[in-house]
């Protein structure tokens, strides 16, 4: 083991482009993720005939693919039909791809968990339908919804690492590099890697004890 | 102004409501009592369109309620309802509850509907907690709340289905208590509950219902001392040993 030569500034520097690139596409997947997630939540709670039939059969059969076939299919199939995407831009696709279908159901349970006396009393008042959705469902279900969806975040966080096999160069994939030029480096490497996994997670998850104390 | 005509209702094959013809009109206060399963809730979640109604004609204020072109949000504007379970919006503050419909559907300005919500709230003798979250209260002050909230939209009649059935027993005369006073102002009322002192002091009229279909429908005090048909007797005897 030679934690010296494992962490020269080269190599940290390096870790940390790897870093850098998990966080970017972490970022980008969770927004695009939590947009989208939202969207097809809503439409299967909505109970639109035919619509909300096909968005729900489509988030069923994303759900149970694992998410590295989803990563194969942006990278390997995609360009077959002719959509070209770079190595950064098919994982970010695959992630939000998989992580709206696992978002929406947690923004479906969650709307689903309110009881049905709400919706009532806001329709007896004259409220419309959306209206009672947005001011009253809505803000109740976020309440319950927050937890669930920091977790899921936090397993997109880790599941960034599965685009090392497209060779995406995130955390994970630099890491290996560095390991792979000398078996001193090794150990040193992965307990590199699990400190900053550790740190963005832990991060994330702290943000979303705050999160939860001022909705709640 | 409010007209049932042989209205039917089923859920699949359950026959809820059979035949129904009933009228109510202005300043009436009309009480509906009945075994549990008798149609008496779902009657009244019909006349804000909580329920549709299979066949039949049901009128409110000469709107048919069930026709293709009726926007059913501005018939519930004049027709407020009172939950058993009060299901006031437990994220939003007692004044939050009460204006938030007044300044969505209304338009009301704010301020306006703050000032009015405080003047109901005061009716109901709940100003005191008007910064507080539903939680924080006890279940007759909730329903109380919810009578203010049904009451800030105006409403030309107010449906109450069981207002106390799931409230504490020394709780419910407060609610009573409210709904006597809204009675005596002659608000147009129609309310489903068991409670024969409310009935017999502020009701017009009551209306006895079993397995879907309207049994009696008379003045208060006549059904209370005279019923007619047996299954009234037998209802009436029941919840007489239980008081």
């Amino acid at each position: 083991m030679d934690f010296t030569g494992a962490y020269s500034w080269v190599n940290i520097r390096f870790l940390l482009d790897g870093l850098l690139v998990t966080i970017e596409v972490a970022a980008i997947s969770i927004i695009l993720s939590f947009i989208i997630g939202a969207i097809l939540g809503l439409l299967r709670y909505m109970k639109i005939p035919v619509l909300s039939l096909i968005v729900g059969a489509i988030i069923d059969i994303i759900r149970n693919l694992p998410l590295l076939l989803i990563i194969f299919f942006t990278y390997f199939a995609l360009p077959q039909v002719g959509v070209r995407l770079s190595i950064f831009w098919s994982a970010v696709a695959a992630m939000t791809i998989f992580e709206s279908a696992m978002l929406s159901e947690i923004i479906r349970g969650g709307l689903t968990s309110i009881p049905s006396g709400q919706m009532e009393a806001g329709r007896s008042t004259g409220l419309t339908y959306v209206q009672t959705i947005w001011y009253i469902i809505i803000p109740q279900a976020l309440r319950a919804m927050v937890p669930p969806i920091v977790s899921q975040f936090v397993a997109l966080v880790k599941d960034t690492s599965l685009a090392t096999i497209i060779t995406l160069p995130e955390l994970t994939h630099n890491a290996r590099i560095v390991y792979g030029q000398n078996t001193t480096y090794v150990i040193p490497m992965f307990i590199a890697m699990g400190f900053f996994y550790w740190v963005v997670c832990y991060t994330l998850s702290k943000l979303s004890k705050r999160l939860e104390q001022s909705a709640g | 102004m409010i007209e049932f005509k042989d209205v039917n209702k089923y859920y699949g094959e359950f026959h809820a409501l059979k035949n129904i013809n009933l009228s109510f009109k202005k300043g009436e206060v009309a009480v509906v009592i009945g075994p549990s399963g008798s149609g008496k809730s779902t009657m009244l979640r019909c006349i804000n369109g909580l329920e549709d109604i299979n066949e039949g004609q049901l009128l409110v204020n000469d709107v048919d309620l069930h026709a293709k072109d009726t926007n059913i949000n501005s018939i519930r504007k004049h027709v407020g309802m009172v939950f058993q379970h009060f299901n006031l919006y437990p994220h939003m503050t007692v004044l939050e509850n009460v204006t938030l419909a007044p300044i969505k559907v209304l338009k009301q300005d704010p301020k306006e509907a703050k000032k009015t919500a405080e003047k109901l709230l005061d009716k109901v003798n709940m100003l005191d907690k008007k910064d507080s979250y539903p939680t924080q209260l006890s279940g007759g002050q909730k329903q109380r709340i919810a009578i203010a909230r049904g009451l800030a939209m105006n409403p030309e009649v107010l449906l109450f289905d069981e207002p106390t059935s799931a409230l504490d027993p020394e709780t419910i005369d407060d609610v009573l208590d409210v709904m006597k006073k809204l009675a005596k102002e002659g608000m147009t009322m129609i309310v489903v509950t068991h409670e024969m002192g409310f009935a017999r002091e502020v009701g017009d009229r009551v209306i006895f219902m079993a397995n879907g279909e309207v049994i009696e429908d008379r003045n208060a005090r006549e059904f209370y001392e005279n019923p007619q048909d047996p299954r009234a007797k037998q209802f009436l005897g029941k919840i007489i040993h239980h008081v």
